[in-house]
């Protein structure tokens, strides 16, 4: 018997609309695609820092190994394990990592969360290249350290001031298809012990672009998908001593978009606007045999999602104070015991809420790492207490063991959360204060051959995992109720395999690179449900079981190409199955003594695909761009 | 007695003769308003068929299903704003007032004088779920889908039901048919539409059921609304059951009660009693104690029918257990 999710609608009224649209992401609607480029298109520094992340710290450069400098886009779609889901260009794009749902990817900007509290996930689209220059992406599960929500991984972005900067004044322009258009400008320098830099971004698309429904039909025109978006940054590094800085950062945020109509639907209205102050300080301070870091940030952030045709309005925000204070102490050599506290405190307004609403998150983390030069191994335990709550104990613990010169194996045991978002536990009618945390265990086992000869490099890593998470929220009708909740229903089992390599031949004035990944992901439900509908053993929705890419690139001083093909295995969607599709994007740029110039040609075979059904990609596509740097 | 058995025949008379049409005037509503049930304990009640209602109000929201009372005027406002307006503007035959069915799972009607033929209904779409089948919304597709082609329909599953058993006979009404090879052909229902029930043969209840080609993993996606008027009773040649109140001697007190019904002027000596809740579902039956008196502490608070057995003859009254 079919059920009508048009319950919701008069069960729960306007607001629920908008609701339901990021409960339904929130699913564990793992997708994979292709993030649009106008996201990030900047350079930023990839740090491998996996162990790092074990530990819970992220130094600037030490102790981390630092890759390359790609952009941000590019890391998200040549990466594995990780999934893009994009509405289209310009509209909401979330990640996952290893098959798990958008809201078990943990987003940190600074070292501190990004993810909304109310809805649980960060739309990717928001982010902006000027609020960071560092970008990481650490798989596994990482809640000891970063807690609720680092289920699968961790994506980390940082801004940090280059320790030699000098000073700066650098504007950038580009233009695209669908009337892109963005311009900014940055201004940096260094007075005394004091370094800044701050960045003015204005952007601004149509996003107009022609789409295929069938060969024999005329193109369809997207209408509706414009967005404007004005982004500023600041950050400030003040050098207090030899052993002690203190660090600030700012970004602004003012996104305006519309939101376009579905294939299958003829107009659309809706729009909404995000707003973003966030502030980060950071005060290091480093002792003979330890250090002392305090983080002390706040956000205000605002969402108002408006569509007049369904007479809907919206608004919601919310206000986060977060704190974190550790103490690391190397008592002998190879020894390092780090003590972390952190205090997590957000209230929230809603027209679906109530009243305003809060919730307050306090933990410490206990981490111990042992460090030969033949084996890494770190230990961590978390304890944290949500509203007057305990939520269980969060162990954790990672080996890497190098058993030959050329070759690491890697092992992990995690247990891992996701406490219930603002939306799951005071959305009026529906809201469950009862709910638990999602919780579950990880393992995974990895092995890493990296051989150096002459002018060749070549790396190759595999890596299996395993992950169960119980009491996984979903909102489901309950018997005789008229409208949906969330419940601890679901029960869900990922597993998988990656395997990467990457060959490397330098030349005499550049350096060629091929790289491919392959991912193999199993991510299944172990309960049968009835709304939504799911048997067991049925893999998630808009997670595929196979994907992979395969990059090309050759890297001068003076010019960049690449060339990277994605390939999606085909998913099971919410209304209809989503086909494969392979996807191919090249980028150039050259560079000149004061100027950079650059080219991104999206979808270069001009393929005709979906990530998510119903909603329509553009066919090629291209920004074309340059950057001045004055002096 | 002579006169307890003119007043039968006459009134067996009148049913023989009568066709009763429940067209929902008589709530008396004014143009564009409605009744969601904020008013009314469980159901809209008319004299010949009882409606259910379920409605919840909490602070901030408030919640219905089941059927609404509509006079809403406006057919171009699209989307859930507009959930009580049927596509033609007014009720049938330009009259003020129509109902409006919104449920996931069936939703019933009640015939109040026990089973009989009802002729026929009059059904057209709701404005929510027209539009939204037209247009496309967030969640709905239009139908045909993006390349008109998409077979889709969205039918309406009408059953007969008798002493709670379904009966043979469905009748399947199609709101929305987008599967013809001819795309030209493909309709949607924008005026009132005669619905021809009586093949469903004598019925003390109808069930109403939507389905949708349009159906994802959180269950269909077009609106489960529709609307109906002028629901044509027929004639009742074989039923012999007769409303209490058209009884000169039968009485039952007290109404509402909370824990007993006493029943009077019964001839009688072994008299049966049913009693069905308003999903029709018997809650209760039994032959009714020598005084008269049947316990009913048992029951939920609700509106109850009950069915009286005397001298072969089917009496129904319906009370209210509080």
């Amino acid at each position: 018997m079919a059920r009508n999710s048009h319950l919701i609608y008069s069960a729960n009224t306007l607001l629920m609309k908008l609701f339901f649209t990021f409960a339904v992401f929130a699913f564990s609607f793992n997708l994979f695609g292709q993030i649009d480029t106008s996201l990030v298109y900047d350079e930023v520094l990839i740090i491998d820092s996996t162990l790092e992340y074990a530990k819970g710290k992220q130094e600037e450069r030490k102790g981390s190994k630092e890759l390359q400098k790609k952009e941000f886009s590019d890391l998200l779609n040549q990466s594995s394990g990780i999934h893009i889901r994009s509405y289209g260009l310009g509209s909401l794009a979330t990640s996952s990592l290893r098959g798990g749902s958008s809201g078990h990817t943990l987003v940190l900007w600074n070292n501190v969360p990004l993810q909304s509290p109310l809805l649980g996930l960060l739309d990717l689209s928001l982010l902006h290249h000027n609020a960071f220059n560092q970008a990481s992406i650490v798989k596994g599960g990482l809640s000891s350290v970063w807690g609720s929500g680092a289920v699968a991984g961790v994506i980390s972005l940082t801004d940090n001031i280059e320790i030699r900067s000098k000073q700066k004044l650098a504007l950038q322009s580009s233009f695209g298809s669908f009337g892109f258009r963005q311009y900014s400008g940055t201004w940096q320098d260094n007075i005394g012990i004091w370094r800044h830099k701050t960045t003015v971004d204005r952007e601004t698309a149509v996003n107009d672009f022609e789409y295929e429904i069938r060969e024999d039909l005329p193109r369809r025109l997207q209408t509706n998908a414009a967005y404007q978006k004005w982004n500023a940054t600041h950050s400030s590094l003040v050098q207090l001593s030899t052993n002690a800085s203190l660090k600030f950062n700012y970004w602004f945020q003012h996104v305006d978009r519309e939101i376009p109509p579905t294939t299958t639907q003829n107009v659309s209205e809706a729009f909404q606007e995000d707003r973003a102050h966030r502030f980060v300080t950071n005060l290091k301070a480093r002792q003979e045999k330890g250090e002392t870091e305090i983080v002390v940030a706040y956000s205000a952030e605002e969402l108002n999602f408006t569509d007049p045709l369904a007479s809907i309005n919206s608004p919601s925000n919310f206000n986060r104070y977060f704190i974190r204070a550790v103490q690391s102490y190397s008592p002998i050599p190879n020894l390092s015991v780090s003590l972390n506290g952190n205090a997590d405190l957000t209230t929230a307004s809603a027209n679906a809420f109530q009243d305003e609403v809060s919730e307050n998150r306090y933990s410490g983390v206990l981490t111990v790492s042992h460090k030969k030069p033949r084996y890494t191994l770190v230990a961590t335990t978390r304890h944290e207490r949500v509203d007057g709550q305990w939520i269980p104990i969060m162990p954790s613990i990672a080996l890497d063991l190098k058993i030959a010169p050329t070759i690491n194996l890697m092992v992990s045991a995690n247990r891992n959360y996701r406490l219930p978002t603002l939306n799951d536990r005071f959305w009026t009618p529906g809201g469950n204060i009862n709910l638990l945390a999602e919780s579950g265990w990880s393992q995974e086992l990895g092995i890493k051959y990296n051989k150096k000869k002459g002018r060749q490099q070549f790396a190759s890593a595999a890596t299996v995992y395993n992950r169960t998470m119980s009491n996984w929220i979903l909102w489901t009708l309950a018997d005789g109720s008229n409208f949906f909740s969330p419940f601890n229903v679901a029960q869900v089992w990922s597993r998988g395999l990656e395997l990467n390599a990457a060959f490397t031949h330098s030349l005499n004035n550049g350096v060629i690179k091929l790289s491919g990944n392959y991912d193999y992901t199993k991510s299944t439900n172990q309960i049968p449900l009835d709304i939504p509908k799911i048997d067991k053993g049925e893999q998630l929705l808009y997670t595929p079981v196979h994907q992979g890419n395969v990059l090309v690139s050759y890297e001068s001083n003076s010019v960049t190409l690449d060339i990277g093909t994605t390939f999606n295995g085909a998913t099971q969607g919410i209304n209809e199955d989503v086909e494969s599709s392979i996807v191919t994007n090249a980028r150039a740029a050259y560079q000149l003594a004061r100027a950079k110039i650059f080219l991104h040609i999206n979808n270069l075979f001009n393929q005709s695909y979906f990530i998510i059904e119903r909603r329509p990609i553009p066919g090629r596509h291209f920004r074309i761009g340059i950057q001045l740097k004055l002096f | 007695m002579k006169t307890s058995v003119l007043f039968f025949l006459i009134f067996l008379s009148q049913m023989i003769t009568a066709q009763e049409i429940v067209d929902f005037e008589e709530f008396g509503i004014n143009q564009d308003s409605f009744l969601n049930g904020s008013t009314v304990e469980g159901a809209f009640i008319t004299e010949a068929i009882t409606f259910p209602n379920s409605f919840t109000q909490t602070p901030e929201f408030s919640f219905w299903s089941g059927w609404s009372i509509s006079s809403i005027t406006d057919n171009e406002t699209p989307g859930f704003t507009n959930e009580f307006s049927a596509i033609t503007g007014s009720g049938n035959n330009e009259s003020t007032t129509y109902a409006v069915s919104f449920e996931s799972g069936q939703n019933k009607l009640y015939l109040n004088e026990g089973p009989q033929i009802v002729e026929g209904i009059h059904i057209t779409n709701s404005t929510y779920a027209y539009l939204s089948m037209l247009d496309g919304d967030a969640f709905s597709k239009k139908f045909g889908g993006a390349t008109g082609d998409d077979p889709d329909f969205f039918v309406l599953i009408i059953d007969g039901f008798l002493a709670g058993e379904a009966v043979d006979t469905t009748i399947e009404f199609y709101l929305a048919d987008y599967r013809f090879d001819d795309n030209t052909q493909d309709f949607l229902i924008d005026e009132w539409t005669f619905v021809d029930l009586s093949i469903l043969g004598e019925v003390d209840s109808i069930g109403f059921q939507l389905a949708s080609s349009d159906v994802g993993e959180f269950g269909m996606n077009t609106p489960a609304y529709f609307c109906i008027d002028d629901v044509q009773l027929a004639e009742d040649i074989t039923s012999n059951t007769i409303d209490i109140n058209d009884s000169p001697t039968i009485n039952i007190f007290p109404n509402p009660t909370t824990d007993y019904i006493q029943i009077s002027g019964l001839y009688g000596n072994s008299n049966q009693l049913n009693i069905y809740n308003t999903q029709g579902q018997k809650v209760g039956s039994g032959v009714i104690p020598s005084g008269k008196k049947y316990n009913v502490s048992g029951l939920e608070t609700g509106i109850y029918l009950m069915t009286i057995s005397d001298n072969d003859q089917w009496y129904t009254a319906r009370f209210m257990k509080m």
